[in-house]
């Protein structure tokens, strides 16, 4: 690293201030405003949210005659402070692209033609009607997303769980948060993060794991980056098999084979428990460990902990597996504990067939060392996507949850939500429903006979996608119908039955719940082009259709929501008396202040930064899980049995699919800052395509030497289920022995996900994405 | 050509008509052969050498398989119709997946020398502005150092992730001004080298 003028805090301020004037002192972004403005109208500047990641950074949209024209950083939110990364600058294009659908099209004859909104929901109403009569409820399923609002899964999950009466909701999250999920339900018994984006500023030591956080969400990054500048004795750990770009400021770096690094997560706990660096009192109080024999969780000793450490997880040990140097396993202990420590961590960890306990593995060292609930302390999986943590998890629209916290497998939890809903008692079935890749089997089986897919691409993003894209769309007599929603053409949409034309972000108004608990709203500021329409309508449209057909009771959802703000009362009911209960958050809350973070029970409660914490967490102070046996500062995990987080014994299993003579490379994919998912909204800025004009593979110069391919040469990636050829970048970035590849590209020969492997988590159903066994060859 | 007198006029004129052996005459006459404003291809090396030994052919301009290079026009005085590019437009690929750049092995007089390495192709040097770069506006933005062959050597960030270059290690290929996201212009562009 050539080192620069150093910079401070000042100037992340300074960054950020200017961030907020460039398109508005008429800088080189001025163009975005002035394009379509031809002079006379005045901006008027609007606040919301960002459409892309879960970072949820805070914007402002410029508007003139009701057209969205320009976008800004926000320098009054309160975590982004004003900082956007590329890709939101260029939402405004995004979304006014000409390449929008704009008509409800129908297959016919293998092409897709126009079709009229009536027709085309009386289409899809018979479709699912006519399969729910003939084959049950569980014969129809839902695929949803973690970019959809929240009222809007929310309405889905309603329809499908409590009014049809089929628990096959599913979404995207599945693919990356599932789990996260479960890493803290089983450590802390309810899902989402304890800290915020706050303890960034407090923190002394970073440790990233499996997270390309400076590109994927850079502006986290840009905090983290302004909080090392502050002074020398913050400290980044990272443990990746990739040469990242945020190793540009680690002070260590851990590169473990890849799929072989939970045991190099047990051997740090080693090392913290034999220099005595854990919280004795704070173990005594709020932990309890836990193993599994014979397929049953059972209580263990501390002591049962350190001997099974030693037996399978010394720094030996862990070297011997991982290929990381014991060594600087003792020294990223010994940094971890210098604390206070703030762990992110993203897909690297979470799309694994070990990804719950790799999950456990993380909140171990934290509870171990008391680097929770404190300022700068925390175990934080950060998201993808603007909306995976309010609008799927939180809202229970996976198949096995439901609204705040609760399950499907939990009878009083049902009835709760029944009541609240006014189905049928009885209506929400006791066993989850089809988990994403179980769906798309059955889809393939013909066993669902109708889905309908929600502001996602799954024949772009699923693992091992070729089968799956056949499930989806190759022709075949009976086949099951497939209605996919979407703003843009994509692979899904080019395949599917019925593709109706989905409302944009800034079309509609509506809630995003980010990383750090935070619910943000954001507001219509532009009709959508054509005929297209937001999601919420089209559902409430379907619901209706759907009774008049006689499927869903009468009465059920028609005529109760006309608006994501009418929704937002019931949601609000649905959350109290549970961990997430956020009932003071008001839409005019909302409309007006940056975001709250849940808890947040009444409406004068500020928001929590930290939950778990007494003094900070409003739900320690009242309702069922108050104590005022606390002192301020003090921890409760009220969510936990016993109220005492879990330390798990977890065997370090290896992957799914371990390297071979035949497959001898391990594949590996993710994403680029300039792009987004499978590319349909960035690749629509001719600013964001230039910027990375094609798909391309990693390779490490040891590996290229031996294969003999050079920067530019097309490689071809062979996996047991399909292939890709992609140009080469020889480059030290992957580890030796691995190859990478970002994801965005649609074309035939670029789609990494033919590639990839369907393997999934037992736990939490998310497959294993990250690690695959391929061959590699000069094409 | 600012203070060019009568003579040089005559000189340049002249250049432009028998082409390369204007630039034997301009260095002779110690006349500044001000680089064009753009990139050289690679191996182009020092410019007055380039302009004594390029004989305008264009042959070089032929065998570029990304249609990258062009011939200057009369405007470049001295060195007109002599090969360079605009990497806005398209940017030296370096011509990835062949042995050695194919411009190099179409050049008829070595006036494009064959490098013993890439790294050696000096076109030019990136150069970043600060006053229109995203990432020094704030913006978190990475494309440069992306697109660059030589990520973290001929491109390196800065303690803020900001993008900064190498100028001893930038082989001004232009892949980074191409990438560039902002609007119009790039916010890094590819200086030639100075006369020598």
């Amino acid at each position: 690293m050539p080192t620069s003028p150093s910079p401070t805090r000042r100037d992340f301020i300074r960054a950020a201030a200017a961030a907020g004037v460039a398109v508005a002192a008429g800088g080189p972004l001025a163009a975005l405003a002035s394009e379509p403005t031809k002079g006379a109208s005045p901006v008027t500047w609007v606040k919301s949210v960002c459409r892309f990641c879960g970072t949820g950074c805070g914007v402002i949209l410029g508007v003139t005659d009701g057209r969205l024209v320009a976008l800004r950083g926000d320098p009054e939110h309160p975590t982004t402070k004003g900082l956007v990364c590329a890709k939101a600058l260029f939402l405004p294009k995004i979304v006014r692209s000409k390449n929008r659908l704009k008509k409800p099209m129908v297959r016919k004859d293998g092409r897709l033609v126009p079709i009229g909104w009536d027709e085309a929901m009386d289409l899809v109403a018979d479709r699912f009607a006519s399969a729910i009569q003939e084959h049950g409820p569980n014969s129809v399923a839902y695929y949803g997303s973690g970019q959809a609002m929240s009222e809007e899964s929310y309405l889905a999950n309603r329809l499908f769980k409590g009014g049809i009466g089929t628990n096959n909701v599913e979404g995207n999250p599945r693919l990356c948060m599932a789990s996260a999920v479960g890493g803290y339900v089983s450590t802390f018994g309810k899902d989402e993060p304890m800290g915020s984006y706050d303890d960034i500023d407090h923190a002394k030591t970073f440790f990233l794991v499996g997270s390309n956080t400076a590109e994927c969400h850079p502006v986290i990054f840009s905090r983290i980056l302004s909080a090392r500048a502050k002074g020398e004795d913050v400290k980044v750990i990272v443990l990746d098999p990739r040469k990242s770009p945020v190793i540009g400021v680690a002070d260590l770096h851990l590169d473990p084979i890849p799929g072989y690094d939970l045991t190099v997560l047990h051997a740090m706990a080693y090392v913290l428990l034999k220099e005595g660096k854990h919280d004795k009192a704070f173990i005594e109080k709020n932990v309890q460990f836990k193993a599994v024999k014979d397929g049953k969780p059972v209580g263990v000793s501390f002591d049962d902990y350190l001997a099974f450490l030693e037996e399978h997880h010394t720094p030996e040990k862990a070297e011997a597996v991982s290929g990381v140097p014991a060594a600087k396993i003792r020294e990223a202990a010994m940094l971890f504990a210098q604390g206070p420590t703030t762990s992110f961590w993203t897909m690297g960890l979470n799309q694994r067939t070990r990804g719950v306990w790799a999950n456990n593995l993380m909140h171990n060292l934290h509870l171990i060392t008391a680097n929770i609930g404190k300022p700068g302390a925390t175990p934080f999986s950060l998201t993808g996507q603007p909306n995976a943590c309010g609008g799927v998890r939180d809202t229970g629209t996976l198949c096995h949850i439901l609204p705040y916290g609760r399950v499907v497998k939990k009878e009083a939890h049902r009835q709760q939500i029944e009541k609240l809903w006014g189905s049928k008692p009885g209506t929400i079935q006791p066993k989850p429903g089809l988990d994403t890749i179980e769906m798309f089997k059955a889809l393939g089986r013909d066993e669902v006979k109708a889905m309908l897919v929600l502001t996602t691409n799954p024949a772009h993003t699923l693992p091992n996608s070729t089968p799956y894209k056949d499930a989806i769309g190759k022709a075949r007599p009976d086949k099951p119908f497939v209605v996919v929603l979407d703003a843009y053409p994509t692979l899904t949409t080019e395949i599917a039955d019925l593709v109706l034309p989905a409302a944009m972000w800034s079309e509609k108004s509506g809630v995003f719940g980010m990383s750090e608990r935070r619910y943000q709203f954001h507001p219509k500021v532009q009709e959508p082009p054509g005929e297209a329409r937001s999601d919420f309508d089209v559902l409430l449209d379907f619901a209706g259709r759907l009774e008049e057909r006689g499927v869903v009771p009468k009465g059920y959802i028609g005529g109760k929501f006309e608006t994501t703000d009418d929704i937002w009362d019931e949601m609000r009911l649905a959350s109290k008396d549970t961990p997430y209960d956020f009932m003071g958050q008001t839409r005019e809350r909302l409309h007006r202040e940056r975001g709250i973070r849940w808890p947040t029970p009444t409406v004068d409660h500020p928001g929590t930064a930290r939950r778990f914490v007494k003094g900070e967490d409003p739900l320690l102070d009242a309702g069922p899980w108050a104590d005022d046996t606390l002192k301020p500062g003090e921890t409760s995990f009220y969510a936990a049995p016993g109220k005492k987080a879990i330390v798990w014994l977890r065997p370090a299993l290896p992957p799914a699919e371990p390297t071979d003579e035949e497959y001898p490379y391990v594949f590996s994919t993710g994403r680029v800052l300039e792009h987004w998912h499978s590319g349909t909204m960035t690749m629509q800025a001719p600013e964001l395509k230039r910027a990375y004009p094609g798909c391309f593979a990693e390779v490490h110069p040891t590996d290229a030497k031996e294969l003999g391919v050079k920067t530019g040469d097309k490689l071809k990636i062979t996996s047991r289920r399909g292939e890709i050829v992609v140009r080469a970048r020889v480059v030290e970035i992957p580890r030796p022995g691995m190859v990478f590849a970002p994801m965005h590209w649609a074309d035939e020969l670029s789609q990494v996900n033919k590639v990839t492997i369907d393997a999934y988590d037992p736990g939490s159903k998310q497959p294993e994405f990250k690690i695959c066994a391929v061959k590699l060859a000069k094409a | 050509m600012a203070g060019s007198d009568r003579r040089q006029f005559l000189l340049l004129a002249l250049g432009v008509a028998v082409g390369g052996g204007a630039g034997v005459l301009a260095r002779r006459a110690g006349i500044e052969t001000s680089a064009p404003g753009r990139p050289r291809p690679p191996g182009a090396g020092a410019q007055g050498d380039f302009l004594a030994a390029c004989i305008r052919c264009g042959q070089c301009v032929e065998a570029c398989p990304w249609s990258t290079l062009h011939l200057t026009g009369l405007g470049d005085g001295v060195g007109a119709g002599t090969p360079t590019f605009d990497a806005r437009r398209v940017p030296c690929w370096l011509c990835e997946g062949y042995d050695a750049p194919l411009c190099i092995e179409a050049c008829p007089t070595h006036a494009l020398r064959p490098l013993a390495d890439l790294r050696e192709a000096r076109m030019g040097t990136a150069v970043l502005d600060e006053a229109t770069c995203l990432a020094f506006l704030g913006t978190v933005c990475r494309a440069c150092w992306h697109a660059c062959p030589y990520p973290n050597e001929a491109i390196v960030f800065d303690e803020m992730l900001r993008p900064v270059v190498v100028p001893e290690v930038c082989i001004g290929c232009g892949l980074c001004e191409h990438a560039c996201p902002t609007e119009g212009a790039s916010a890094i562009v590819i200086r030639p080298h100075e006369a020598s």
